[in-house]
């Protein structure tokens, strides 16, 4: 990271714009930071850095309507120690809630498992106040939970890396703590067995919040699944008694254990090595990326570490790349981008002799000409962290 | 007259090309069905609609108005309450009602592939027999279509649970202003680049024409109660509400009628609810059996202490789906109370509902109007529908006028001026009062790069026609406005 002499903290949301539109006038080029957790690629050392750290005020909390205005650069720690007063959460999981910003999660589509039960911050978020690369403070959205006035900039502006302006605040919406949190391990199972299990799982009707899987070895049974059930403790138990039940009849090896277990393989993976990648493919071709995607890239890795939501088709790997790393990486990508889906690189060796071992995104979807003119549209002189996004955007 | 005849024959001609005779309209008697939507009051006659079967009929349609600049306003089943698929003069309706394949029910991946024209309640039909159904319910969704919920972001009464359909959207197959077939986000749970999947849904038709969509579907809940309570008013009903809320509580839905909205709907239905009674709530809680049985005690248990006058569940699914059957019905029911009404779609905070109510009894006192309310309680989406008579001179107008200041509360309380109708036509003047010139400027950045020559249902949603790198001026009326709507609210 920078020389932090050279960054920009405004500390209002009008000051960020005052700044925006100097930087406008004199063509500078910038670059965006919250907590720098979920950052692809780094600014360019000419550019400018604004971070939203001083953005930190909580704007308004109205429990009774589980909503909640922030500024952007509010850490996930603190706006949940300030919902936890009411008894409420955002539902977002992140690995490093003290150090990522809530700014930064929206920009960087951050999510984790509990996206199976709740969504993304595509769903939660409700409003949005941007400023635009040219220094005019806009906002959409509102901060209701229904609201269709307008074209909704809050939900597009989701997963765009800072590339199309500056997130000052956001609305979001916001859910009541659960009861009790229970989460529970079937070991040992083949990505097929995994597969049937969730088929299993949807038939009995039950609701878990989050399932994550977790690869312990190489070659078959090599998955453990925690199954994570949330809310009121009725329900829960109910739902844990379901999958003892299912266990029985199938013959599984299971163990209750704190959720808080089960989530730490998030924060696990994220210190797994200099290389990680995030596959998204169908959820029902399990068996196949573990096959023709996991175990490939597994086996390149020395110490990999391997993650799924294998219930909507995410998976992660990380480790330390060997030489063939790369074209291992390519090969899987080729593989995965011809079924539909996606593979990228969230962090990567530092790139030597300026080239990356790998171009983050991949190839750019269809709509990419779209896209295109999104970003010219928004941001006509491409400032704002340019070609840091899919295709160069 | 002969030119003009000629003219239109020569029109006709050149689209029955691309979609067929039969599936071109210009027969000004045959143009009549499609010179409004849900929002009647409010007619323009398309200068042709064509019903085209595929995209690539779409995509013709749309290179060929390109050719004769014509613009082009998308139609679903035209139940819209905005008038949002009020065509605009001399335009080419595109009606997708022929389109209604289900291509793909993919259960394994929760998705289902459907065209535009299929109806919303048909989805969750064909997905019946395999335990899942499609989440977002409008009232209409026997008859709206999942175009018409897409290019209106529709909502319904689970969507305090469950979401709208933006939260249901996949990815679509869309044709641009241009022509150009374009397929946006996609099957999977993220695709790659930013999300113009959220700027579609919703943009009433402005920004593409969607051919094609991948609808995210849910299983079946374990265990569904509802729960029928009514109380001696809406301050009552409003508590009952908050309480719930604030017990943890999310309810799949919680609606609010006041007493006037269950006369309407008690005359029109026949379903047994008391008459001398300021408010009823219909709430269902679904999901694990044991956490329902859980839920609807406390929700029944919050009830009572706010004041319910009487708290009823329904003995079995028919009684349930009578009570449903009201509550959707009510729009339809106000005839039975009123010759004429216009609906609002303002929405509020949930904790300011009982002060807004308040407030729109105030208004509906002094402008001598009846409103009733029937609404979607958990999420403050008012839907206040005001009585007139049409034959008494100037009473629409004042109808109109007290339905504006409505919305002015619902901007004053924090609110919104629509929560699922869409801004369409009707509400596109109080758009500046919501947002400033910056956020209009700001949204039509998105349009300019969809639609730079604003093709796509003109005159829809901004206050003002805005041009692509115009910077914005003070409120003017539209020529649109100008020629053909004068005077409206």
């Amino acid at each position: 990271m920078r020389d932090t002499a050279n960054i920009l903290e405004p500390s209002t949301p009008a000051e960020a714009a005052a700044l925006m539109h100097e930087l406008a006038s004199a063509g500078t080029r910038l670059a965006f930071v919250g907590g720098g957790t979920h950052m692809i690629g780094e600014p360019e050392s000419g550019d400018a850095l604004l971070s939203t750290r001083r953005l930190s005020r909580i704007v308004e909390y109205a429990p009774e309507d589980q909503t909640v205005t922030v500024e952007a650069g509010v850490t996930v720690a603190k706006l949940a120690d300030v919902l936890a007063t009411c008894g409420q959460r955002l539902v977002l999981d992140v690995s490093d809630p003290q150090r990522s910003t809530i700014g930064g999660a929206i920009a960087s589509n951050a999510y984790g498992p509990r996206r199976l039960r709740f969504g993304s911050l595509k769903d939660l978020i409700l409003g949005v106040s941007l400023v635009r690369a040219d220094g005019v403070a806009a906002r959409a959205g509102g901060k209701v939970v229904k609201n269709v006035a307008g074209f909704d900039l809050s939900k597009f502006v989701v997963g765009s890396h800072g590339t199309l302006a500056l997130i000052t605040s956001a609305t979001l919406r916001v859910h009541p703590l659960p009861q009790v949190s229970q989460a529970i391990r079937v070991a040992q199972l083949s990505a097929e067995l995994v597969w049937e299990l969730i088929l299993a799982l949807r038939e009995q009707q039950i609701e878990p919040t989050a399932i994550i899987a977790v690869r312990r070895m190489n070659g078959l049974a090599c998955y453990d699944v925690d199954i994570v059930f949330e809310g009121v403790r009725s329900g829960v138990y109910a739902q844990v008694d379901c999958v003892h039940a299912l266990a029985d009849i199938r013959r599984l090896s299971i163990a209750e254990l704190a959720s808080e277990r089960a989530f730490a393989a998030d924060a696990e993976i994220r210190s797994a090595g200099p290389l990680r990648v995030r596959c998204t493919t169908s959820p029902s071709g399990f068996a196949a990326s573990e096959e023709h995607l996991i175990e490939p890239l597994a086996r390149t890795l020395t110490s990999p570490v391997v993650n799924a939501y294998p219930a909507f088709g995410i998976f992660t790997v990380a480790g330390t790349p060997t030489p063939g790393t790369a074209a291992v990486l390519a090969t899987c990508r080729e593989r995965i981008e011809r079924r539909g889906g996606s593979l990228i690189v969230e962090v990567q060796p530092p790139a030597t002799g300026g080239v990356p071992m790998i171009e983050p995104w991949g190839t750019p979807p269809p709509s990419f000409g779209l896209m295109q003119q999104l970003k010219s549209s928004f941001d006509p002189n491409r400032r704002l962290a340019p070609g840091h996004f899919v295709g160069g955007l | 007259m002969q030119t003009q005849t000629s003219g239109k024959t020569a029109l006709h001609l050149r689209f029955a090309a691309i979609v067929g005779d039969a599936n071109t309209i210009s027969a000004v008697s045959d143009l009549l069905t499609y010179e409004c939507d849900g929002l009647t009051g409010t007619r323009v006659t398309p200068a042709l609609v064509v019903l085209p079967a595929t995209t690539d009929e779409v995509a013709r349609c749309v290179r060929l108005s390109n050719e004769l600049h014509m613009p082009i306003v998308a139609r679903g089943a035209g139940t819209g309450l905005s008038g949002g698929a009020v065509p605009s003069n001399g335009s080419l309706v595109i009606g997708l009602s022929r389109m209604k394949a289900i291509f793909e029910v993919d259960i394994a991946n929760e998705r289902i592939r459907v065209q535009p024209g299929v109806a919303n309640l048909d989805v969750s039909r064909a997905l019946a027999p395999h335990g899942y159904y499609y989440a977002p319910d409008p009232s209409s969704q026997s008859v709206c279509t999942i175009g018409g919920n897409v290019g209106e972001n529709s909502g319904g009464a689970h969507c305090l649970k469950y979401g709208f359909t933006v939260n249901h959207v996949m990815g679509a197959t869309v044709v641009l202003a241009d022509g150009t077939i374009v397929s946006i986000g996609g099957p999977l749970v993220d695709s790659l680049g930013y999300n113009l999947m959220a700027l579609v849904v919703g943009s009433e038709g402005m920004l593409g024409i969607v051919t094609e969509v991948w609808l995210r579907i849910l299983r079946s809940p374990q265990k569904t109660r509802t729960i029928f309570a009514t109380f001696p008013s809406t301050d009552e009903a409003g508590a009952a509400v908050s309480a719930i809320i604030a017990d943890g509580i999310i309810p799949s839905a919680v609606e609010m009628m006041d007493r006037l909205a269950i006369k309407a709907i008690v005359t029109a239905t026949g379903v047994d609810w008391p008459l001398d009674v300021g408010a009823a709530l219909l709430a269902d809680m679904d999901g694990v059996a044991a956490e329902v049985d859980h839920t609807a005690e406390a929700a029944i248990a919050s009830m009572q202490l706010a004041g319910a006058l009487e708290v009823r569940t329904p003995r079995d699914a028919a009684e349930r789906a009578l009570m449903w059957k009201g509550r959707k019905s009510a729009f339809a029911a106000m005839g039975r109370i009123g010759p004429n009404y216009v609906v609002q779609d303002g929405v509020v905070p949930r904790k300011e509902i009982a002060a807004v109510l308040r407030e729109i009894a105030r208004l509906s006192e002094t402008a001598g109007l009846r409103v009733a309310n029937v609404f979607h309680a958990g999420d403050g989406n008012l839907h206040p529908l005001v009585l007139y008579d049409a034959r008494i001179s100037g009473e629409e107008a004042r109808a109109e006028h007290l339905g504006g200041e409505i919305l002015r509360v619902c901007i004053k309380y924090g609110g919104s001026i629509t929560g699922e109708h869409g801004v369409g036509l009707d509400k596109a003047p109080y758009m500046s009062e919501l947002f400033s010139d910056d956020d209009l400027e700001t949204m039509n950045l998105a349009r300019c790069a969809f639609d730079p020559q604003r093709l796509l249902n003109p005159g829809k949603v901004f206050p003002a026609p805005r041009l692509c790198g115009e910077r914005p001026g003070p409120f003017v009326l539209s020529s649109l406005e100008r020629s053909e709507l004068a005077g409206r609210g």
